[in-house]
């Protein structure tokens, strides 16, 4: 192995070289040491980086690119907490917790949402009860989207019935007894 | 080289750049911008992937300015970190879909040419970078951080995982095995 002294005195040549100062002399140091000097002073001196083609593009577009973060960043005076962005894994967390929570809150309480959406529907559609003044001949087919009552039904009385049920029992389920259970069995 | 060029751009004021002051990050790149890629240039050889690498680097750094700490490490030796990162990936890559040889890059000719003084000159550069590629990636990548970027051996250690004294010998017998390549291409 290398006396270690000799790689010690070549790097501290090489940094002298490198901050443009010569070489100290001291121990004693084998014949191609100055040559191996002569190569690392050709390689400090060594600078290709005016070969490059995008030193001035590259600046504009980064410049570019911070004016631009500048811009959409938070008004002065109002920054977000150093926590906010070094803390980002924590924050996730935090956020898929609280979405898991509503997600759970939702369905436990899915009955209930969906019979206020029932209602809300209901409403709606007596609200334009199109073929609710008319009677239907025959019981059959009405032009209506809407479910047809049985044969000897009127509608205005069936869709009385039908929204004192939905007030009653809070859903928009067929009740067994509805005319409309009646017309189709 | 470079490493003479005072610093004028302390780590400290860096901090600035996390608050998105364009004159300070212009600053940081004209200081750096040389060091990177002279870095890179010693690690890949190819100008034009060079110049590439050069922006990645620079866009990535930019991207993640602001989790930058001065406590945690000096900026060159952040700087340079995420430039190696840059190459490593690059080398990583050509490992997997290797393309032209390493050495052959050099042969290449550029279609406006400079003028026959400037060709000789180019022509002893091209030398000098010709031996550095027949290196051993190791002792290319010490070059390039030893030569190219002004770190202390201590930064080049640390960013290399080596002690100060390994730094040393690499060093030494690296430039030993460069006197050796441009003795043979005599």
């Amino acid at each position: 192995m290398e006396n270690p002294s000799l790689e010690q005195k070549f790097t501290a040549d090489v940094d002298r070289l490198l901050h443009g100062e010569e070489s100290e002399e001291g121990i004693s140091v084998p014949g191609d040491y100055s040559q191996m000097l002569n190569t690392a002073r050709e390689l400090a001196a060594l600078d290709l980086s005016p070969q490059s083609r995008i030193r001035t593009s590259l600046r504009r577009r980064l410049m570019d690119e911070l004016a631009a973060r500048k811009a959409w960043s938070m008004p002065k005076g109002k920054v977000l907490p150093s926590w906010f962005s070094k803390r980002t894994v924590q924050l996730a967390s935090v956020l898929m917790i609280i979405a898991g929570i509503t997600l759970f809150v939702e369905l436990s309480f899915r009955g209930v949402v969906h019979s206020l959406c029932g209602r809300i529907l209901e409403f709606v559609q007596i609200g334009v009860p199109t073929y609710a003044v008319q009677k239907v001949p025959g019981g059959s087919e009405g032009s209506s989207q809407y479910p047809t009552p049985g044969a000897n039904e009127d509608s205005v009385a069936y869709w009385d019935m039908r929204w004192e049920y939905i007030t009653l029992f809070g859903t928009m389920g067929t009740p067994q007894d509805s005319p409309i259970g009646r017309g189709t069995k | 080289m470079n490493s003479t060029v005072p610093i004028t751009v302390t780590d400290l004021e860096l901090v600035d750049c996390t608050n998105n002051k364009p004159a300070t990050f212009a600053a940081v790149y004209d200081f750096y911008f040389s060091r990177v890629y002279m870095y890179i240039r010693y690690r890949v050889g190819d100008p034009s992937v060079a110049d590439d690498l050069t922006s990645k680097a620079f866009e990535q750094a930019l991207k993640k300015l602001d989790t930058y700490s001065p406590k945690r490490a000096p900026f060159a030796a952040w700087m340079f970190t995420i430039a190696r990162n840059a190459v490593n990936d690059h080398l990583r890559a050509m490992r997997r879909h290797p393309s032209l040889p390493f050495d052959a890059l050099f042969e290449r000719r550029n279609n406006d040419d400079p003028p026959e003084e400037m060709v000789v000159q180019q022509e002893e550069k091209n030398r000098l970078l010709r031996a550095v590629a027949r290196l051993k990636e190791r002792d290319r990548e010490l070059i390039a951080l030893k030569f190219a970027t002004g770190l202390t051996n201590r930064q080049i250690a640390e960013i290399l995982s080596l002690t100060e004294k390994n730094v040393s010998v690499i060093l030494y017998r690296a430039i030993r095995d460069l006197r050796v390549h441009l003795k043979a291409m005599e």
